[in-house]
């Protein structure tokens, strides 16, 4: 096992990431990047490219963005973390031109008027957008991680954090030789993103949304919060098979007169625009678990009415001009694209709107440990604004390599701690060519239907204690592995240690879900339907304790203490 | 259904001969070839290939299928497929190639804007097209396929991709070095005449990226 050290190391090779690296480096760590997929390939790439910034309109300010956060989390997101992200928004989007890219100008060529836009929950216009959607960014993000100085290690995944009481390195296990390395290191960023992978293929996110951020910081001590809350959008495909969990739209796509219909032919829900992207999701996972579902198992999307208004045909004007008809052109033919014919839908996993817990430093409850992007909670509380996520990771990245390269800078290289890294690394060494029973990617796939099935929109006490017990069976049964053997991408290996990670991820998911006794956000309990501010305006804490999880809750800090 | 697929396996630490391999995949209307090869993955052998978002925004799952680079996620699996790694690049394992070789011949160049500074506000400026246009390019590499003269090791000549590279660079307001020179120093000159390039995605590379760059001399 080879053995390198490094100021700081960023887990995490997207926008959160490349953001975290950059920063740090500008501060004069020495840095490494660790990239599951080669840099700029993350979610950040597959966004629509949407950023939400505050003061580039003349009615808005932080406040009024503030307030539409706080709402649009129903009350459980983090005052002090909201009030410096609504701030500080302008920044982000900065630093995402400051690395190359290009927000739509107007006529003028600035960032106004017309060149804004507003998505669902958004009272004040404060969309910047991206010509070339998200595609555009992430290939800036690649540009400007290759002119940073930073060590890039692509196909690389770190599989557990080192060190005792506070966090002085990490394993990497590398896809293209097999090897593993330890980088010891005085910080660690986790800026890996979220765990919409575990929902598979009834998400919109990329192979790599694991989760392996939220797992590597359970495993090593630190706290997370809301991790019951798993964002779906509401509008994605059914079928054919290869496209299922594809992204198609969310609310403010719907026009003025888009309804959605059942399986019985029955209009369950109409003017979607004003509604959060979970009341719809909701909606129709409702519909689905009561048993009126299409035949492809969704409910359908029918836009028609909006060409017999004027509002409605500009609507779709504008939505065409942006792209978001591209996919059903591509999927449901022409037909639906021109909303002549209805779209069959089914909410998609989206975004972990929880994560691991950070200040305002990005620092996490463990020493040495940071957290940014998807990976970090607090800012979203139970559910997302439309265009809040870009604008946080390049803003919070920034902050985060800032405070992990003043804390590993001041603090010197710290010791290595040879015996749990060499232990660690020979068990990963191992694993090619072991004949177990079990293939990893089977024991994946029966976690993603178990998470979609016990652990989706729509919950119940009884069938989150299934998925737990489910749970301990797969478990059980990967520690008997079958894995091909070879060391050259041999992508088993990564599927074995990403399966430990997204079980652990899994469990504190089902386990908050299990603890919120209401229904909030993307967390609907078919066994407690209501909202119930009276008890429930708490974050649920989870960390591990001696092998266990355990969880408290904690009241919101009222907004007025935010400053 | 069943549709019949060969796909090309190779295994460096086998010292076996690389080759063609027939699969039987289930086959529904509507499949594409990435569902075929997750289907060969988790039911049969587990062959090494990239992919990441299924919607052709990632890049990650080009490779040459019945002879033409196509991404794998937006290729309707037809009965009789023949899946092959992209030519132009070095291959690792199966499917999968070494993107890296693609960036050794940029890398010296700088296709980034340096040092990253935030401004303090967003300045005024107006993207030109191209640059719209060229900045949708998911780095895919196939475009590296359809050229008929890119060697990964050839330093001294770039292909499609390395050209695209530079052309983002060079239509970027803010951009102020000589993408132009810098396209004659990897041998753009020979484009002139072939232009038989072609991006999977639709991007005009030789309008947008190509000519641009053969007649530009310093900044746009």
């Amino acid at each position: 096992m080879d053995t390198r050290s490094y100021d700081v190391v960023v887990v995490g090779g997207s926008g959160a990431g490349v953001s975290a690296a950059i920063s740090a480096a500008r501060e004069g760590a020495r840095v490494a990047m660790l990239s599951k997929e080669p840099v700029g390939c993350g979610n950040t790439r597959i966004a629509f490219g949407g950023f939400a910034g505050v003061g580039f309109s003349p009615d808005d300010n932080p406040e009024e963005f503030f307030r539409d956060m706080l709402a649009g989390g129903e009350g459980l997101g983090s005052a002090p973390l909201t009030r410096m992200f609504t701030e500080e928004s302008r920044q982000g989007v900065s630093i995402a031109e400051g690395m190359g890219h290009i927000f739509r100008r107007d006529e003028d060529g600035e960032v106004k008027g017309k060149a804004l836009g507003r998505a669902g929950g958004h009272r004040r216009t404060r969309g910047l957008s991206s010509p070339a959607q998200g595609v555009s960014v992430g290939g800036v993000l690649h540009n400007a991680a290759l002119g940073s100085g930073v060590d890039i290690l692509e196909e690389t995944l770190a599989f557990r954090l080192l060190g005792q009481g506070r966090v002085t390195g990490l394993l990497a296990f590398n896809l293209r030789d097999g090897s593993v390395t330890a980088l010891n290191t005085g910080a660690v960023i986790l800026a890996s993103g979220g765990a919409g992978w575990l929902y598979y293929p009834h998400t919109d996110c990329v192979r790599p949304s694991t989760g392996d951020g939220f797992a590597l910081a359970l495993e090593a001590g630190a706290e997370l919060m809301g991790m019951e809350f798993m964002q779906f959008l509401p509008f994605a495909v059914t079928h054919p098979s290869s496209f299922v969990g594809v992204f198609l739209g969310e609310p403010s796509s719907t026009g003025p007169h888009g309804r959605l219909v059942n399986g019985k032919g029955e209009t369950v829900l109409t003017n979607m625009r004003p509604k959060t992207r979970s009341q719809v999701a909701t909606a129709i996972a409702l519909q689905i678990a009561a048993g009126n579902a299409t035949e492809h198992g969704g409910v359908e999307l029918d836009l028609s009415p909006n060409l017999e208004t004027p509002e409605g045909r500009e609507a779709w004007k504008s939505l065409r001009d942006v792209g978001l008809l591209e996919q059903a052109r591509l999927i449901y033919g022409e037909r639906a694209y021109r909303f002549e014919e209805p779209w069959d839908v089914c909410p998609t996993a989206h975004f972990n709107t929880g994560g691991v817990r950070i200040d305002s430093s990005c620092r996490s409850t463990l020493e040495g440990l940071y957290a940014a992007g998807e990976v970090a909670g607090g800012v979203h509380g139970a559910d997302r604004l439309g265009g809040t996520a870009l604008t946080e990771i390049f803003l919070f990245g920034w902050k985060a390599g800032q405070a992990a390269a003043a804390h590993a800078l001041s603090k010197g290289p710290p010791g290595a701690g040879p015996g749990e890294a060499q232990g660690q690394a020979k068990r990963v060494e191992t694993l090619p060519g072991v004949r177990g029973n079990n293939r990893p990617i089977a024991l994946t796939r029966r976690l993603q239907k178990l998470m979609w099935d016990r652990v989706g929109i729509v919950r119940t006490e009884e069938g989150l204690r299934q998925a737990l017990t489910e749970m301990d069976t797969i478990e059980q049964q990967s520690s008997d592995l079958r894995v091909r053997g070879g060391r050259v991408f041999n992508t088993e290996i990564v599927e074995a240690l990403e399966l430990e990670m997204m079980l652990r991820t899994a469990r504190a998911m089902a386990t908050c879900a299990l603890e919120r006794r209401e229904s909030r956000g993307g967390h609907i309990r078919l066994d407690c339907p209501e909202k119930d501010d009276a008890n429930w305006l708490k974050n649920i804490i989870v960390w591990k304790e001696q092998d266990r999880l355990k969880t408290r809750t904690e009241n919101v800090q009222p907004r007025e203490d935010a400053r | 259904m069943k549709a019949s697929i060969k796909v090309w396996r190779y295994d460096p630490e086998s010292g076996l001969p690389p080759g063609l391999f027939p699969f039987e995949v289930p086959y529904q209307d509507g499949d594409t070839v990435l569902q075929a090869l997750l289907n060969i993955y988790e039911n049969e052998e587990p062959i090494a290939f990239r992919y990441g978002c299924r919607l052709k925004r990632c890049g990650l799952c080009a490779m040459e299928i019945n002879g033409r680079p196509r991404l794998a996620c937006r290729t309707p699996l037809k009965d009789g497929i023949t899946v092959k790694p992209l030519r132009s690049l070095p291959v690792i394992r199966d499917l999968v190639v070494d993107r890296d070789a693609a960036f050794r011949v940029l890398l010296p160049l700088q296709p980034w804007l340096s040092p990253v500074e935030p401004p303090v506000n967003l300045p005024r400026l107006t993207e030109p097209e191209e640059h719209k246009r060229l900045m949708a390019c998911t780095e895919c590499l196939g475009c590296l396929s359809t050229c008929p003269s890119y060697r990964h090791d050839d330093l001294s000549s770039g292909g499609p991709f390395q050209f695209v590279k530079l052309a983002q660079m060079h239509f970027h307001p803010l951009d102020r070095q000589d993408r132009p020179g810098q396209a004659r120093s990897l041998s753009i000159e020979r484009c002139a005449d072939c232009q038989k390039c072609r991006c999977l995605i639709g991007i005009p590379i030789v309008k947008m990226a190509i000519l641009p760059l053969l007649a530009g001399s310093g900044r746009p």
